[in-house]
């Protein structure tokens, strides 16, 4: 079971920046790039040719395959159907999840390195730093869910939990789950941090790490940014989500649903606010991680 | 109604930490209005209502006096003097907003630690309401020193206030309606007060900047003071 709803997800993935664009072309009374423009994009870019530099080393000619092939193992390690062990190929501990997002981030900011251009080298710094920035939300996060369910695996650790402690820790929770929303935004370079409309490369942070991969390999870059956003609104989602008595089946409806849900979330945050200033953004993330690490005071007191 | 009480302090902690970082006037009058708001509601989701059944007249009173004095009233009167005195929209911080944000952050779980041998209060679910309480308090000392702005130094005593408030509805609340009341009376006669003299500052010496007072001088100085400062800040 938990095969075929990865494999849905996998397919699932590039909807759901086509939902965020959706949203966003809503709120500005445009009719908007359709649902479906991603895969297309995809398709296209897998048809052309792959020019690389000369300059540029085998770092530069893996980095894309390396940030794709992370991010798909940390979704075949992603509880999709269960809240618990049930049907998985392996049992993680959640540090191996997000850093396996980290090590597709790593590689994509060593293969902008590579190219010695100098757009590139200030959008991985930026992308290095808002990482710096945002580990510590993301891990406080965690460790409210490691002392909310007792155990570090990932699948025991989302939804591993009963229905009552919604009520006895709502208010930790709902910080928790605004904190990893910030994160989110901030780990998929999403308005207020960075605005993925935007071709300037001097307010960029992605895409300007990427000007110079073309083909296949952008395509690659395009899935996987799309597929992280997915497995993150996913954790947000599963997270919330208390033990259950439902199916595999409803559960991973319910997940999925979720997702497309913080992507709507996502593009009305877009459309309503704007994005800060650069040096204004490390604020945002502070207050996350301060509202992060209230969850666990309030959880422990 | 735990919960309900849980969500209106955590709304306590949450207005404490953005009114440390916010850096617009408007906006810190409009946070402080909206923990006016809580401070109100505060008495009626801490009663215990499936036990001791419908609350006295008392209880509705200060809600109501509270929610009004402080959600409506003194940030009315506030605005209406910034807009009188025609003050910068900015505020101006002794301690930067990112610092005073980390300090307020650092307040809270200090005060969680202090309250936690104070133990179980009287009310049940009232656990947060003292910690909650003294978060608010060092947050309101703490921005009545920390901004220079004598409207700013009249919001901190406000929201030092709404912690007195709120750690009066969370251990007294029987006994606690008289005294806050009084309080509150106190508190609306000073930030009266503190208005009107917020605005002879301002007819005075065309700056709201309360250290430029600590350098007063003889009124000969003053005038040269005033002289360079043509145009000046307000």
């Amino acid at each position: 079971m938990n095969i075929v709803a990865l494999i849905a997800a996998l397919v699932a993935a590039p909807l759901m920046p086509g939902i965020v664009n959706k949203v966003k072309a809503l709120f500005a009374g445009r009719r908007g790039p359709g649902l479906f423009r991603l895969y297309f994009d995809i398709a296209k870019l897998m048809r052309k040719s792959c020019p690389r530099s000369a300059t540029s080393t085998w770092i530069f000619d893996i980095a894309p395959a390396v940030g794709l092939a992370s991010t798909v193992v940390a979704a075949a390690i992603f509880p999709w159907t269960a809240s618990g062990d049930a049907g998985l190929f392996t049992t993680a501990s959640a540090i191996t999840f997000f850093y396996l997002m980290g090590l597709g981030r790593f590689f994509t900011v060593l293969g902008a390195l590579d190219t010695g251009s100098a757009f590139e080298g200030m959008g991985a710094s930026r992308e290095a730093f808002y990482s710096a920035l945002v580990e510590p939300v993301v891990f406080t996060i965690l460790g409210f869910l490691v002392l909310l369910t007792n155990t570090t695996s990932l699948s025991g650790m989302l939804g591993g939990y009963d229905a009552s402690a919604w009520s006895r820790h709502s208010i930790s929770l709902i910080f928790a789950a605004t904190a990893f929303f910030v994160a989110l935004l901030s780990e998929c370079c999403r308005v207020p941090f960075d605005d993925p409309e935007t071709h300037l490369e001097l307010t960029m942070i992605h895409e300007a790490m990427v000007l110079d991969n073309s083909g296949p390999d952008l395509a690659f870059i395009h899935y996987a940014a799309a597929l992280k956003f997915e497995l993150l609104a996913a954790f947000l989602v599963a997270a919330l989500l208390p033990e259950t008595a439902l199916g595999p089946a409803a559960r991973f409806g319910i997940v999925m649903a979720g997702a497309v849900a913080v992507a709507i979330a996502v593009g009305v945050v877009e459309s309503v606010i704007a994005r800060m200033r650069f040096l204004k953004t490390p604020q945002v993330i502070t207050g996350a991680f301060m509202l992060a690490a209230l969850s666990v005071i309030l959880y422990v007191m | 109604m735990r919960e309900f009480s849980e969500i209106l302090l955590a709304s306590f902690l949450l207005t404490d930490i953005i009114l440390a970082g916010t850096g617009r006037l408007r906006q810190a009058i409009r946070l402080v209005a909206l923990q006016g708001w809580a401070v109100g509601l505060l008495p009626l989701v801490m009663w215990n209502w499936t036990e001791s059944g419908v609350p006295g007249i008392s209880v509705f009173a200060v809600a109501a006096v509270n929610a009004l004095i402080k959600g409506c009233a003194l940030p009315w009167l506030l605005s209406y003097t910034v807009r009188k005195v025609d003050a910068r929209p900015e505020l101006e911080p002794l301690v930067g907003f990112r610092a005073s944000r980390i300090v307020v952050f650092a307040f809270a779980v200090a005060s969680f630690a202090a309250a936690r041998p104070l133990g179980a209060s009287a009310i049940p679910g009232a656990e947060l309401a003292i910690p909650v309480a003294l978060a608010t308090m060092g947050t309101g000392l703490f921005l009545v020193c920390a901004r220079r702005k004598a409207v700013t130094q009249v919001l901190g005593f406000i929201v030092f206030e709404n912690g007195i408030a709120a750690f009066g509805s969370g251990i007294m609340m029987e006994i606690g309606i008289i005294v806050e009341l009084g309080i509150l009376l106190d508190v609306f006669v000073l930030v009266f007060l503190l208005g009107i003299a917020i605005f002879q500052i301002s007819r005075t010496f065309s700056s709201l900047d309360t250290d430029q007072l600590s350098t007063l001088g003889d009124v000969h100085l003053m005038h040269i003071r005033k002289s360079g400062e043509t145009g000046g800040r307000k």
